[in-house]
C-alpha cells in the first residue's frame, strides 16, 4: 500500500535531521553564552542586538552544521565503498562478523536512500548558505567550504553509482541473440 | 487507489518536512538593532565608525602645524609653477 522507497527514506531522514536541527540550536547557545553575547530567545527564534554577533554566530553555527553533514557524508561513503554488499571483501566481511558488526554490510538500496538524504542537506545547506552570504549574513569563505563539500562529496558517490552499475552490468547473464542454430533446428 | 496516493502523498510530505526541518532552523536567529542606528551593515558600521575620528583643532601641536603649513607652501608653489609652465605653452 505504501511506497517502499518512501518510507525508507523517512526512516533514513530522522537521524541527521534530528543531528543537525540539535547542532544549529546547541551550538548557537553555547557559542553566544561562552562569547558573552547579547541574545534574546522568544517565539521568532534567536534575536541578537548586535550585528557583528549576529554575523559571527550564524556564520560558526553553519561552519559546526558543515562538520555534522561532512561526518555524515564520510560514514555514507565509507559504507558504500568498504561495507557495500555487492563488492565487499571476504576479509572485510570475516572480521565484521568477527567483531559482531554484520550490520554494516549494506544493499544498494539502503546506502543510496541513505547517501540520498544526506545529499539533499548537503544541497540545501548550500543554497541557504548561499542566500546567506549573499545578503552578508554569513562570512562568504562559510558558503565556499559548503560549495566544496558539496561538490567533492558528489563526485565521490557518483563514482561508487558507476562502479555499482559497472558491477551490475558484469552480473547480467548474457543470451546469444543468434537464432540461427534454433532455425536450423525447425528446419 | 484514492488511498494509495493520499497515504504516498502524506508520507512525502513527511519526508519533505524531515528535510526541511534543519534547514528550516537557519532562519531562526534574527538581527534587532536599535532604532536609532544608522548602520546597514558591518562594514557599513566600520566606515562610519572611522570617519567619526575628528581630530581636537585646540589641541594640535605647534610642530604638526607647522609642518602642514610647509606642506600647504609648497603644495601652493608648484600649482602655480605648473600654471605658468602650461601658459607658456599655450601662448608662443
Amino acid at each position: 500500500m505504501t511506497s517502499k522507497l518512501l518510507t525508507k527514506l523517512i526512516d533514513k531522514a530522522i537521524v541527521p535531521a534530528v543531528l543537525l536541527l540539535t547542532t544549529r540550536i546547541v551550538s548557537v547557545v553555547l557559542m553566544s553564552s561562552y562569547l558573552n553575547f547579547d541574545f534574546s530567545i522568544g517565539l521568532s527564534g534567536f534575536t541578537f542586538q548586535n550585528s557583528i554577533e549576529y554575523i559571527f554566530i550564524n556564520s560558526y553555527s553553519t561552519l559546526v552544521m558543515t562538520v555534522v553533514l561532512v561526518v555524515g557524508l564520510i560514514y555514507v561513503l565509507i559504507k558504500s565503498y568498504a561495507f557495500h554488499d555487492s563488492h565487499i571483501k571476504p576479509g572485510v566481511t570475516a572480521k565484521l562478523f568477527e567483531l559482531k558488526i554484520p550490520n554494516l554490510i549494506q544493499s544498494s538500496f539502503d546506502i543510496y536512500s541513505q547517501a540520498a538524504i544526506w545529499i539533499s542537506y548537503a544541497y540545501l545547506l548550500l543554497i541557504v548558505s548561499g542566500i546567506m552570504a549573499y545578503n552578508k549574513l554569513i562570512y562568504s569563505w562559510v558558503f565556499y567550504l559548503v560549495l566544496g563539500m558539496t561538490v567533492v562529496t558528489t563526485v565521490f558517490f557518483i563514482f561508487d553509482i558507476e562502479n555499482e552499475i559497472k558491477l551490475s552490468k558484469q552480473k547480467e547473464s548474457e543470451y546469444d541473440e543468434d537464432t540461427l542454430f534454433l532455425e536450423m533446428e525447425d528446419k | 487507489m484514492i488511498k494509495k496516493i493520499l497515504l504516498n502523498s502524506t508520507l512525502l510530505i513527511i519526508l519533505l518536512g524531515l528535510i526541511g526541518a534543519p534547514i528550516g532552523s537557519m532562519a531562526l536567529m534574527k538581527l534587532s538593532e536599535p532604532e536609532n542606528s544608522v548602520v546597514l551593515s558591518v562594514q557599513d558600521k566600520r566606515e562610519v565608525e572611522e570617519n567619526n575620528y575628528l581630530p581636537d583643532e585646540e589641541n594640535i601641536p605647534e610642530e604638526i602645524e607647522e609642518v602642514i603649513r610647509k606642506l600647504e607652501e609648497e603644495y601652493y608653489q608648484t600649482i602655480e609653477s605648473t600654471q605658468e609652465e602650461e601658459l607658456d605653452i599655450l601662448l608662443p
